[in-house]
């Protein structure tokens, strides 16, 4: 039987998971701050994003991030649809998440849609993204929407 | 069982309803789309043998077998969708063997190969079955179901298209 304070401590690990997730989206709506952004992952994470590139470990993560910050001087992040399982060890965890976004590519207003599979790492007491893999799902000119145009060049 | 207890539990249950919700988005997403066999039996599995479904432009559809049959046709007009999750308010008390739950949703979806956006208002019942969350209960009220670039002044409801 699970104590009363150890149910406690894996639904704040679940909250600090979410907000790991939030801390990511804030840091890339803040101009993709790429310092901000690779403080949250591990040093060996990885980044799946599909047709825009694979990224391992904490020094090509960084340059994506910085890279990405020239060509989308606005963006706002919308996060829902947290699934957070915490592994029985209490030290990894697995999450997925939808995002919605609102950026500006190059002068143009677009959509994106985005979904994600995670995984996360607990390292000294803080949960870090290990993996994040992105799956695409359009990024679209304001105009013209996700049939038309599911992919404008970034 | 302790009043403490009751705490850590309906904060538990909150979470796992709304992991059912979000899962129930994520197949629908994923069988629509062609990444999964559309309907998956884990999406069969989120409803109980007597669940309701209803939606007011859609109809009402009675029964896991009829909820089956109605999700299965709808993939031949809707080839894409992301179901955007928001605005829970889930309610649960002890025993804590049911729930209710309201949500607000925003779609993007391709139906008949046109962009569409959707809005809707659900009021979802939920009852615990060995343990398990499902849904017993789905009454859906679509604020509107619009082209892409039409909106939802100049038409609320698409004519003719489901899903």
């Amino acid at each position: 039987m699970t104590s009363l304070e150890e149910r406690v401590e894996r639904l704040e690990q679940r909250e600090a998971i979410r907000q790991l997730l939030v801390d990511f989206v804030a840091g890339c709506d803040a101009g993709y701050d790429a310092d901000r952004i690779i403080a949250l992952f591990t040093t060996d994470a990885v980044m799946e994003l599909g047709p825009l590139g694979r990224y391992s470990g904490a020094e090509e993560i960084h340059g994506f991030f910085a890279g990405v910050a020239e060509q989308i001087p606005f963006t706002v992040h919308l996060q829902t649809n947290y699934e957070i399982e915490i592994a029985a060890s209490g030290a990894e965890a697995s999450g997925r998440w939808y995002g919605f976004e609102t950026p500006t590519i190059g002068e143009r207003a677009c959509w994106g849609a985005f979904t994600y599979e995670d995984t996360y790492r607990l390292v000294d007491g803080a949960w870090r993204i290990a993996r994040l893999e992105q799956r695409f799902h359009f990024l679209t000119a304001f105009e013209d929407g996700w049939v038309k145009t599911p992919r404008v060049a970034l | 069982m302790t009043a403490l207890e009751d705490r850590i539990q309906r904060w538990e249950e909150n979470i796992a309803i709304q992991e059912l919700k979000f899962e129930y988005g994520r197949l629908i997403d994923a069988g629509l789309a062609g990444r999964e066999d559309w309907p998956q039996p884990a999406f069969l599995d989120q409803f109980t043998d007597d669940a309701v479904w209803e939606a007011n432009v859609h109809g009402r559809f009675e029964g896991k077998d009829a909820i089956r049959d109605f999700f299965t046709s709808v993939s031949e007009p809707v080839t894409f969708s992301l179901h955007f999750m928001m605005n829970p308010t889930i309610v649960c008390e002890p025993p804590f063997d049911d729930a209710s739950g309201r949500w607000l949703s925003i779609e993007t979806l391709t139906i008949d190969d046109e962009a569409v956006w959707l809005t809707t208002d659900y009021n979802d019942v939920y009852t615990k079955q060995s343990g398990r969350w499902q849904f017993r209960h789905t009454r859906a009220e679509i604020f509107f179901m619009t082209p892409y670039d039409t909106g939802w002044v100049k038409e609320q409801f698409m004519g003719g298209a489901s899903g």
